[in-house]
This record gives C-alpha cells, structure tokens and sequence, in this order.
C-alpha cells in the first residue's frame, strides 16, 4: 500500500495538537499552584499570622513548629515579610532565597556554592518548613558544623 | 440499486461504530469508576479505601457510602471529567504496569490527587458553606471568614477547597501527628489496636 505522505503528515499534526491540546486544558482546567495568599485584600489587621494559619494551613503551622526555625522563634514575617507591605521584607508566600536565606546563612551558603556550584535552590534539600527537631519526617540532615572545604 | 447501497452503508456504518463506541466508552468508563476496582482489583488503593472508611467522608448525608470517584473525579460527563478521568486513568494503568514494585510516595500523591479534586464535587453536598453538609451546625468564626474570601466576599481566595481542608478522607502516617487530624488519626490507632489483639 502506498503511503500517502500528505495524509500522514495530517494526521500526525492533528495527533500531536490533540495531545497538546489535552495537556493545555489540564493544566488551565487544574492549576497544580492555586494558593498565592490573594486572600489579604485588606491586609491592616492580620498581625498575628499564626492564629489563622493554625487552622487554615496546619500541616505548614505545624511543622514549622517543630522545625529549627520554629523552636529558634523564627517568626513568619522574618521570611515571607508583612502582608501590609511595611517592613525590608517584602511579602512572598515563596521568599527569594538569595535575598532571606543569606541574611542568616550566607557563611554555609558561600561554602555550599563553592563545593556544589552555584543555582541550587536551598528547599530542595533543606525543606524549609519540613526539618523537625523531634518528628520522625526529618528529612534531611543538616550541617554538621564540621563541613570542609 | 448500488447507489442506495453506498448512501446505506454511508449513513449506517459510522453511526453504528458511533453507537459501539459510546457504549462501550460507557461501559468502560463506569467499570473502572467502583470503588471496588480502585481499591481491591489492581490492590493499589488498598491504604486509602481503609483509612477512607474511619473519616468524616465516608457516608454521605443520605447515609450512602462515599466512593473514591465521587471527589477524585468531576462529577457529569463534560470535558473536565473526561480530562481528568483519561489522565488518572493512563497514569493509573502506567504505574500499575511498569512501576508495580516501586513504593507508593504519599507525599507525592498528595500533590497529584489534591490537584484534581474539583470543587464542584465538594459542592454537591457542601452546597451552605457556612454550615455542615446536613445543615446542622455552623461553622466556626475562622471558617466564616475563610468562606467569605472563597466567595469572594471578604477579599479573594484562589485556594480551592482542598487548599485548606487537607486530610478529610485519607490520612497517610506522617500526617497523623497534626493536631487537627487527632480524631481521625485516634479512630484509625483503634481499629489498627483492635485488628493486631485479634
């Protein structure tokens, strides 16, 4: 049977754009990122983000709780800023880490570059809300302290 | 007369083959949509249908048993549900074909599932978001606000339902130690308790 480039090409397009287009529609349809905290259209008034977060996001409450920031004290606003505005930090629910990290860990920072190269993001292995002290979800250990070049 | 014969056969084929592939389409569809077939014909979900059945989800207000379709796949049969029914389906059949061996991370499902509940599903039975789903109790002052903001009373949300209220039908280990989880995870340690003393 002779095959008919003309048809075939036609085809294989159409396939590809009905794949594509299955694709395109999920991910319109069903957006994997939804909460971006659009929440705070009036944000005088939310000082005290953890008696909300408590209930409303309790899995990320909770572990901060237990995690080395959240034993240390380190509050929500001194990485994700304050909705308002006010403040040198500005409001992320995703903090840049090259502008918070460092401001506490940029020593282990510049050692971590140096030894694995530059680009990393911080979260991957130290997931930043998911290090207990306690938990046995301790991912990831943290730094020795004995780290050497 | 040949010339009719073409215009029958031109008419009737493909409106036959139209007819087989709905119906079997259908009848594919709504086989693997039983609770059955997720939890015990390929033994996958085995975990979830368990933990499933201590939860808040598993009877409806009618007193129905709540299956694992009726929140993981949209409700009718409009392009949303065939969208996420075809994909859950391949990936189903995928993992259970060629990664059979390979754990199941929960973690990882959880983003995956969370995903594709669709809101319209909850809203079936949760149709008075500031009271329970028999209409009985109201909800709580946090819950109000949260309510207003997802319907665009007080300021917007662009989490939907399952961006706040995680573990309401399946509760994986190492959710269990969250405060808000402490009935559901008790219910569980009881039934575990009473299934290893007999």
């Amino acid at each position: 049977m002779r095959i008919n480039m003309k048809t075939t090409g036609l085809a294989l397009a159409l396939i590809c754009i009905g794949i594509g287009g299955f694709f395109l529609y999920l991910d319109k349809a069903f957006p994997e990122v939804r909460c971006e905290a659009a929440h705070l259209a009036a944000p005088e008034g939310y000082e005290d983000c953890l008696s909300c977060h408590v209930k409303v996001t309790a899995q990320v409450t909770q572990d901060w709780q237990e995690s080395k920031h959240g034993v240390m004290l380190v509050k929500c606003v001194v990485c994700h800023g304050e909705p308002d505005g006010k403040g040198s930090i500005p409001f992320a629910a995703r903090p840049d880490q090259n502008m918070i990290c460092s401001r506490c860990h940029d020593p282990a920072m510049q050692r971590m570059t140096a030894k694995f190269g530059g680009g990393m993001d911080c979260n991957t292995c130290h997931p930043r809300h998911q290090n207990p002290m306690h938990a046995d979800a301790y991912q990831k250990t943290a730094a020795s302290g004995k780290t050497s070049f | 007369m040949p010339e009719k014969k073409h215009t029958y056969r031109r008419a009737v084929i493909p409106a036959v083959a139209l007819a087989l592939f709905c119906g079997v389409s259908y009848a594919l569809l709504s086989a693997t949509s039983t609770m059955s077939f997720c939890s015990s014909a390929c033994h996958e979900m085995e975990a979830q249908a368990a933990e499933l059945r201590f939860s808040s989800h598993a009877r409806d207000k009618e007193g129905g048993d709540i299956s694992c379709v009726r929140c993981h796949i949209p409700a009718g049969f409009g392009p949303r549900y065939m969208a996420v029914k075809t994909y859950s389906g391949l990936k189903d059949l995928y993992v259970h074909l060629f990664r059979s061996g390979a754990p199941l991370l929960r973690a990882d499902l959880q983003k995956t599932a969370r995903r594709f509940i669709d809101d319209g599903n909850c809203l079936l039975c949760h149709d008075d978001l500031y009271r329970d789903a028999r209409g009985e109790q109201t909800v709580t002052d946090l819950g109000r606000i949260a309510h207003d903001a997802y319907l665009g009373k007080n300021g917007q949300a662009s989490s939907r339902c399952v961006g706040c209220h995680i573990n309401i039908a399946h509760l994986p280990e190492f959710d269990r130690r969250l405060e808000v989880n402490g009935l559901f995870a008790e219910r569980i340690k009881n039934k575990e308790a009473e299934r290893d003393a007999d």
